[in-house]
């Protein structure tokens, strides 16, 4: 990981959990709220703890690793109508997230960010932990990212949802869609895709699509539907939702 | 599938898929269909079959 990154706040909290978490011994006090005790001459600090669950609800299309972060408002991964930034189009056209947790974690609003351990194949699912102080609960909210591997530059994304008010054990629950980052046109040409259907490219500067913003995704033409230069078929078609999200506070 | 009401199926396709990727209840891709009444891939028709979610909405009154 590169901590140079990090902006000095971010610095000064990984430090600070980092030790926490090496001298301490992690309980829960009798509201049954999961807290670190650094010490024995020192009060624990309480922390929030929520597991973010994704469940992948296409037929054919696996999700890259999922970039999740707690932020606090005035941040979003994406604005419909908006051209994507160059992490967003990283993740969009080569499924790569490491690009966007770097400039989130630069960003002042930025509490904590989690990396997913992998892609997320059609039908599995995967949880990723974030853990955060209770002093920055207060407004904090949840985005989360991913590609739709088998598409030029589609993308899934829960966009900035407040989690402050979630109680402790319970959660919640969203359905997310399907957005054309519009940084590469969507010819579904082979070597195009990184996904296993094309195994071609990712990443590629170039801003090729139709209009260079955000937008609902259209769906994939395929093959099987007409467009004879596509590598795609009918089984890499979707309809929204694409994933299922449930945030659960421990 | 079990005919269409409206009677405007075709007859005679080949089949638009085969064994789902996704083998657990998943959200629906939606059907294919092509413009063929007597041949091509599928009997529904593409102009007419087609959905996007949503496909029901309700209601719950209280009374």
């Amino acid at each position: 990981m590169n901590f140079t990154k990090f902006a000095p706040k971010q610095l000064v909290r990984v430090g600070l959990l980092a030790a926490l978490l090496t001298v301490s011994a992690c309980g829960s006090d009798t509201d049954g709220r999961s807290t670190i005790s650094p010490g024995n001459d020192v009060a624990p600090i309480a922390t929030a703890s929520f597991e973010v669950t994704i469940t992948n609800l296409t037929n054919a299309q696996p999700i890259s690793p999922v970039a999740a972060l707690i932020h606090q408002d005035g941040f979003n991964s994406i604005v419909i109508g908006e051209g994507a930034g160059l992490g967003v189009e990283m993740i969009a056209e080569g499924g790569s997230n490491s690009e966007f947790l770097s400039e989130v974690q630069a960003l002042e609003t930025t509490i904590t960010t989690q990396s997913g351990n992998g892609p997320i194949g059609p039908g599995a699912t995967q949880t990723i932990r974030l853990d955060i102080f209770e002093s920055e609960l207060a407004g904090a909210q949840l985005s989360a990212i991913g590609m739709l591997v088998n598409t030029n530059d589609a993308i899934t994304a829960l966009n900035a949802v407040a989690i402050d008010d979630i109680p402790v054990g319970e959660s919640r629950t969203y359905d997310t869609i399907a957005y054309d980052a519009g940084t590469e046109a969507d010819t579904e040409a082979a070597g195009t895709m990184p996904g296993p259907a094309d195994g071609g490219e990712g990443f590629n500067a170039e801003r090729s699509d139709a209009a260079n913003v955000v937008t609902m995704h259209q769906g994939v033409v395929t093959r099987d539907d007409g467009l004879v230069s596509s590598v795609l078929t009918q089984a890499h078609r979707w309809d929204n939702p694409v994933s299922r999200v449930t945030v659960t506070r421990l | 599938m079990p005919a269409d009401p409206g009677g405007l199926a075709g007859t005679g396709a080949t089949g638009a898929a085969d064994a789902d990727t996704n083998t657990t209840v998943h959200i629906h891709r939606g059907a294919l269909g092509d413009t063929e009444a007597t041949s091509g891939t599928s009997d529904l028709d593409s102009r007419i079959h087609r959905w996007l979610n949503p496909v029901v909405r309700v209601t719950v009154t209280v009374r």
